[in-house]
């Protein structure tokens, strides 16, 4: 029974970060038909920013968050800028150069703060841990659920029931028409590019304690959200939520049963969805 | 001999009923011609016929053989070819490699992985042929989309022509065409010959009376008149949806 | 180069010699240039020739198929791994039967693949070949059993052929990879003017079309896909020869990518972008092994970056063009 219900708190704490990663992605594709596969090296640099900002100069955790949010705001907003809006519907590029930039985020990260991983790290008030029957849970993870929980409100009521929201899905579901309606379809490309990845760079500082800050991130995190993004669909957020719970739960489940089993239990169910079911359990667009 | 005999035909995509229960036959070398408005079905029926979508409900027989389910590539080797309303070309390829890929499509050289596809004397002369004959020569190096609107609706339809079909769909050849090429059109399917069945989708009535023996009129995806050039000009029902709308809409 | 150009065209002799000259000049590279430079050239050389025969293997699918795979390193690793396993851990030296049996193995293996990948098309393909490739990774990282996990096999340098004339040497190695190089590239020229690689180009440029033409484009793909394999599996078994040793890193997302720069930057779907792609990207990665080891990823994103920016269609068909606007400017004289 303990282990059932530390292994689904787990699961849902994995879950949310899997959400704010996924949904940055998600948006991407949905809206733009971007496969930005470089998303999970933002993820990276949030979380070594993060790092520089609350242990190396021992500031709040709150701002290392912020910083990390705004890095990635700010990364995305380069990609989108100067290389995304060129390349619309042409995959193999989109792919190289993500690919590309993963590369080099994270040959940059290593040059600037060493190859050796940093420990991880959480807000100090956050730091303990709770008795849970005969474990001690950390609080930093429930922290993560609430903040997961309340960015997921926050994102469904932004696109759900605002104005920009309905513009937003109004050029997902499709983009010309926005257009001739007068929406600049351009201007709202980016910015949900560059929200996606604001919330990327903060999910690295949020998940600093759950997966750590090493430069593995980039594609550790890019195979999770990949995966959450299949299977919830593309371009939706209750999808996404949906996804990242599935995966977050699954993931923990098996990791505590058999660690090994983790690395090709992901694969598999990311294949046998691609086969069966391509646009996801929720997904609306068919790229 | 029947070429080709639809039986309670229906398609339904979604909650959208495409066709109701539509069913006719075809005698081999007829010129059969579909029309109806914006919306009737026509072209899903093409689809239907041509292989691109499975039907809901009901059968199709191609010379009394049921290919109801068939794959769209078997049944070109049976005799059917179409060709398509919104042009369906290989536009960065030139046109004599178009038609050169058509024209292999039923051969049996198709899968020849080490020959070189120039080594086939007689496909470059019969594609020089189709080339005459749809008035191209000499732009067989040119990149297909450097051709005008017109002429890629002519290779369009010397595409359709290449695998010598029995069966002919036509979904609106001449659409986009000048008078002058539409005259074309309709001079070359009257030389096809009297061995090439021919099912026409179009709007151009200058076509639809110089080429067909019979017309069926589809409207909401149902049969609603059937017959001669002469029956259905005099029919009322076809006069209301073409005339008797206009009429309303002007009230 | 179209077929009429080939046919029609009575050309000059000096119209002749420019057709060859793409062929003479790289002969003259690779066939004299290994005797005249030190060996760890021809150890570079070796590598680009390697890694040719790879990004052609892909290109068949991605350039002249239209299939984009990021799994691809999958059939390389395959065979290689086929080839480190009979040698290192069961002692089968002859290398004719274990290249023949890794060969085949990625053959087998893309027959296996491909039927689970063509199910979709796209990005869903690309998504699909992505998983299955990091699926073989996960095996080859963690079924240490059978591939000795990330320690890897440790390969004898040189293949046995059973041979006792031959002397192996960087050069002579070289000049074996050279000839596997040659069949694969006269095989690719075979290929893809047959009216099988036509198809597949139609299928590239608009399926339904193939598909209302009487091909069952299914299939096409399916043949590309095993043939594509094939050809990974040639690369693959010549591979840990030369890099004297196995690791599941051959078999990893990065080799996939790799193939994919290569092919993007030479040109896709054309027969000489692979062995141009090649050249550019090893060299590069060894002028900045020598001169800035630890940048090498940066160095390799960026070249990603500029190719898809400024490099449309890559390095062949830029070349090509030159070449015609050469070759025509000289027939009018």
């Amino acid at each position: 029974m303990e282990f059932f219900v530390l292994n689904l708190l787990n699961g849902v704490a994995f879950g949310f970060i899997l959400f704010l990663l996924a949904c940055g992605l998600s948006l991407a594709l949905g809206v733009m038909g971007i496969l930005n596969l470089a998303h999970g090296a933002l993820y990276m640099v949030g979380a070594y920013l993060g790092w520089t900002i609350a242990i190396n100069q021992g500031l709040n955790f709150w701002l290392a968050v912020l910083v990390g949010a705004v890095a990635g705001g700010l990364l995305g907003l380069i990609m989108e800028w100067g290389f995304f809006r060129y390349l619309h519907g042409q995959l193999n590029e989109q792919v190289l150069l993500t690919f590309g930039f993963i590369y080099i985020l994270t040959n940059l990260t290593q040059w600037i703060w060493g190859p050796i991983p940093k420990a991880p790290f959480t807000a100090p008030f956050l730091a303990g841990s709770f008795p849970l029957g005969s474990y001690t849970y950390p609080f930093s993870r429930i922290a993560t659920i609430f903040i997961g929980m309340i960015l997921a409100v926050a994102l469904w009521w932004l696109l759900e029931r605002t104005r920009a929201g309905a513009i937003i899905r109004a050029g997902m579901d499709d983009r010309k028409m926005s257009t001739g309606l007068g929406i600049n379809v351009g201007l709202v490309s980016t910015a949900v590019f560059a929200l996606g990845a604001f919330i990327a760079g903060a999910a690295g500082v949020l998940g600093a304690r759950m997966f750590g800050v090493n430069l593995e991130l980039g594609l550790n995190v890019l195979l999770y959200a990949l995966i959450v993004v299949v299977i919830g669909g593309m371009g939706s957020i209750p999808g996404a939520i949906l996804g990242s719970m599935v995966i977050g739960i699954v993931d923990s489940f098996i990791k505590g049963l058999n660690p090994d089993l983790g690395y090709f239990s992901m694969y598999l169910i990311m294949i046998i969805i691609l086969l069966v079911k391509p646009t996801g359990l929720l997904g609306k667009r068919r790229i | 001999m029947e070429a080709l005999r639809v039986e309670g035909l229906s398609k339904d995509f979604g909650g959208v009923r495409a066709l109701q229960s539509v069913s006719f036959s075809v005698k081999a070398g007829e010129h059969l011609a579909i029309i109806g408005p914006n919306g009737a079905g026509k072209t899903t029926l093409f689809n239907l016929l041509g292989g691109q979508l499975s039907p809901t409900a009901g059968r199709v027989y191609l010379f009394g053989r049921e290919i109801t389910n068939m794959a769209a590539h078997s049944r070109v080797h049976l005799g059917i070819a179409r060709s398509f309303q919104l042009t369906s070309l290989f536009l960065n390829l030139t046109v004599l490699e178009n038609i050169l890929l058509a024209l292999q499509g039923t051969r049996s050289s198709r899968f020849q992985v080490f020959r070189s596809a120039t080594a086939y004397e007689h496909l470059h002369t019969r594609a020089q042929e189709l080339l005459d004959s749809i008035d191209l020569r000499g732009k067989e190096d040119d990149p297909v989309h450097a051709l005008s609107y017109g002429e890629q609706r002519k290779l369009e339809i010397a595409l359709s022509l290449a695998s010598e079909p029995k069966l002919l769909l036509l979904d609106e050849p001449s659409s986009g065409l000048t008078t002058a090429e539409s005259a074309d059109i309709t001079s070359m399917i009257r030389n096809l010959g009297a061995d090439v069945t021919v099912i026409l989708v179009a709007h151009d009535m200058d076509l639809v009376f110089g080429v067909a023996e019979r017309i069926i009129v589809l409207h909401y995806g149902e049969i609603i008149a059937e017959g001669t050039g002469e029956r259905i000009s005099a029919d009322p029902r076809v006069k209301e949806i073409y005339i008797g709308e206009e009429a309303e809409g002007s009230a | 180069m179209t077929l009429a150009n080939l046919k029609n065209i009575r050309q000059s002799p000096r119209e002749q010699w420019l057709r060859w000259a793409p062929y003479i000049a790289a002969g003259v590279v690779f066939v004299l240039v290994p005797l005249l430079v030190p060996t760890y050239i021809n150890s570079l050389l070796t590598k680009i020739l390697i890694f040719a025969i790879f990004a052609i293997s892909l290109d068949i699918i991605m350039g002249y198929t239209g299939l984009p795979s990021l799994g691809h390193a999958a059939f390389f690793g395959v065979a290689g791994y086929t080839v480190s396993i009979l040698l290192v851990l069961h002692g089968i030296e002859n290398f004719w039967l274990i290249a023949l049996l890794g060969i085949l193995m990625a053959a087998l293996a893309a027959a296996i693949l491909g039927i689970i990948a063509l199910r979709v098309s796209g990005i869903y393909f690309l998504l699909v070949t992505f998983a299955l490739g990091m699926l073989l990774y996960s095996m080859a990282l963690k079924w240490f059993w059978l591939t000795r996990g990330v320690q890897g096999l440790p390969m004898v340098s040189y293949p046995d052929l059973g041979l006792s004339w031959l002397t192996w040497n960087n050069t002579s190695f070289y000049y074996f990879v050279f000839v596997f190089f040659i069949v694969c590239f006269f095989l690719m020229y075979r290929l893809v003017n047959s009216p099988f690689g036509r198809a597949l180009q139609g299928i590239r440029e608009n399926e339904p079309r193939m598909h209302a033409l009487g091909y069952n484009t299914w299939l096409y793909k399916y043949i590309a896909f095993i043939i594509a394999g094939l050809f990974a599996g040639v690369a693959g078994v010549l591979f840990p020869y030369y890099a004297r040793i196995m690791t599941p890193y051959s078999v990893g997302v990065t080799i996939s990518t790799l193939a994919m720069l290569i092919c993007i930057i030479g040109g896709l779907g054309t027969l000489w972008g692979p062995l141009i792609g090649a050249v550019v990207i090893i060299v590069v990665e060894y002028l900045s092994s020598v001169y800035v080891p630890e940048r090498w990823p940066l160095i390799l994103g960026g070249l990603f970056a500029i190719t898809v920016m400024f490099l449309r269609g890559g390095i062949a068909p830029y070349l090509l063009r030159l070449w015609k606007r050469v070759s025509y400017g000289s027939a009018k004289g």
